[in-house]
């Protein structure tokens, strides 16, 4: 890894969770689309540094529709 | 801060040697394996009734030889079961954000969903052969392109915006509107398929307009060989708008999976979005570096109808560890795609792809695009013979050396040697699409027999 990007990828995955966790708290629809869309970026963020907490981010939904959270 | 005079876009990944990109990959297989188990219908079929279980996957060979592998045709078939796209989907309707379809030019479209993040990360894969070339996101793209359900420009498009670079659509233009647009928005990149762009060219000639003084510094390309699979193409494109050009391979329903490379001979697999090995299409066992075979790729680009092991049916002459010249470690794909794994003959006991054969014929200068590949059938071979003609300035005295340059490349990099005849200038068909260059002479039952053998 490159100089710094151990830490890098520690303060993305903090806030990548921060992150989920608002989303999991917010009921606004506009405000949950900007949520997503940061858990979108910070996921891709972690992935393009080696990283990646799984394979898309937690608010995806199931096939029948239902949502994470 | 300005990283604009970085040489890569993203120069920690893009160097990774090959031991610490597939531990890379092995993780992140395991994770798509897992997700398409929990949440895609027909994954867990497929697996289930071949005994297969995410948890038989230890190591990358486990990978390429224990995963089931999947074809197209497994999803066009439970599409048109269950449209619009059957129990291949991975996530609720309302993750879907955008649709698109294959062209459909050999039988049914199939129908792609991508997740908005599956359109980043596909855009993205283009920007690693954009910014190696030079392009940065002061450029300005100008879309040759009508933007229609064919999945290749829209992930430009995507790519365009996470470069932060400029858009300008010249969707539901004529061809000489486009000529006037590039001189007055003055654009710096051209994106089209390679035959447009020579049509544009053509176009303005005929106004009267020299594109190469024009605001272009550089053209890019896909949907068909472009400049690093054919030296003439990149030549004509180089010189006509005065700019260096790029071509990517992409595979609609995968991801833009292989971005140029900045040498131009080939393009190199994007490997932050997708996995991919090479495969003997009849044994379906690994060949080595170097070994031309079909290209079997993962994707990580498409959450929403996962494609794992996938077929391409392509054949590519790859190496995992390239030997291009440039500094970028992901695997290489020389020449890009050498022809099609569902087309292929045996010649003299060597496995011979008319495709790859077009595409070596077509690089030797002083041969014009007009010649015809022979299949005949001799006992229980096939025979292939060239039947070419010279460009009409070539004399005759040099017709022999050329047909002898042309059996001589073929025998180097296909391994047999072929027969070539040389016809007079102006004889052959004329013909605007390059599958009928092969006239196909042998008895049906020899055809369906050898399509079959081609890994179906
Ligand atoms: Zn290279």
């Amino acid at each position: 890894m490159v100089n710094g990007q151990a830490k890098a990828v520690d303060d993305l995955g903090r806030l990548y969770e921060a992150t989920r966790d608002l989303l999991a708290q917010t009921d606004v629809p506009a405000v949950r689309q900007c949520l997503r869309t940061s858990l979108n970026n910070l996921h891709w963020a972690l992935w393009l540094m080696g990283a990646e907490p799984s394979f898309v981010p937690d608010y995806v939904s199931l096939p029948d529709g239902r949502q994470a959270f | 801060m300005s990283h604009s005079g970085a040489e890569h876009w993203n120069q920690w990944a893009e160097t990774l040697n090959r031991e610490e990109l597939d531990a890379l990959h092995l993780r992140r297989l395991k994770r798509v394996l897992d997700y398409a188990w929990a949440r895609s219908a027909f994954y867990r079929q497929h697996w289930q009734r071949a005994g297969f279980h995410p948890d038989m996957v230890q190591s990358l060979d486990d990978f390429k030889h224990r995963v089931p592998l999947t074809d197209k045709q497994d999803f066009l078939q439970m599409q048109e079961d269950f449209p619009p796209y059957g129990p291949t989907v991975a996530v609720g309707a309302a993750d879907i954000s955008h649709h698109a379809e294959t062209s459909g030019s050999t039988g049914l479209p199939l129908r792609i969903p991508f997740t908005d993040y599956d359109t980043e990360r596909y855009g993205e894969s283009w920007i690693y052969g954009w910014w190696v070339l030079g392009i940065r996101p002061h450029d300005s793209f100008y879309f040759a392109f009508n933007w229609g359900n064919y999945a290749g420009f829209w992930s430009a498009y995507w790519g365009v915006r996470r470069l932060g670079a400029t858009v300008y659509s010249g969707g539901g233009q004529t061809t000489e509107q486009h000529v006037r647009n590039i001189l007055g928005l003055k654009p710096t990149v051209l994106i089209s398929t390679p035959s447009y762009a020579l049509r544009i060219l053509e176009a303005a000639r005929e106004m009267g307009i020299d594109l190469s003084a024009s605001s272009l510094r550089f053209t890019y390309h896909a949907g068909e060989p472009g400049p690093c699979s054919l030296a003439s193409v990149r030549r004509k494109l180089d010189e006509g708008f005065g700019a260096i050009s790029g071509e990517l391979l992409g595979i609609a329903e995968v991801d833009a999976v292989a971005p140029g490379c900045r040498l131009r001979h080939g393009v190199h697999m994007s490997e932050m979005s997708n996995f991919s090995w090479s495969m003997d299409p009849r044994s379906h066992e690994e060949v080595a570096d170097g070994v031309i075979a079909e290209n079997v790729v993962t994707t990580y680009a498409n959450s929403a109808q996962p494609l794992i092991n996938y077929r391409t049916h392509d054949l590519v002459r790859a190496y995992n560890r390239p030997p291009c010249g440039c500094d970028m470690t992901w695997r290489y794909l020389d020449g890009v795609v050498l022809g099609r794994s569902d087309y292929m003959v045996t010649v003299k006991g060597t496995n011979v792809y008319p495709a790859a054969v077009e595409n070596l014929i077509s690089d030797v200068p002083g041969v014009s695009p007009y010649f015809q590949l022979i299949l005949s059938r001799e006992g229980s071979f096939d025979e292939l013979l060239i039947r070419l003609e010279p460009d009409s300035h070539i004399s005759s005295q040099e017709w022999d050396g050329i047909a002898e340059e042309v059996v001589r490349r073929i025998k180097d990099v296909v391994g047999v040697r072929l027969r070539a005849e040389v016809a007079a200038p102006g004889s052959l068909p004329r013909h605007d699409l390059k599958a009928e260059r092969i006239v196909d002479l042998r008895r049906d039952e020899f055809r369906r027999e050898l399509d079959r053998q081609g890994g179906q």
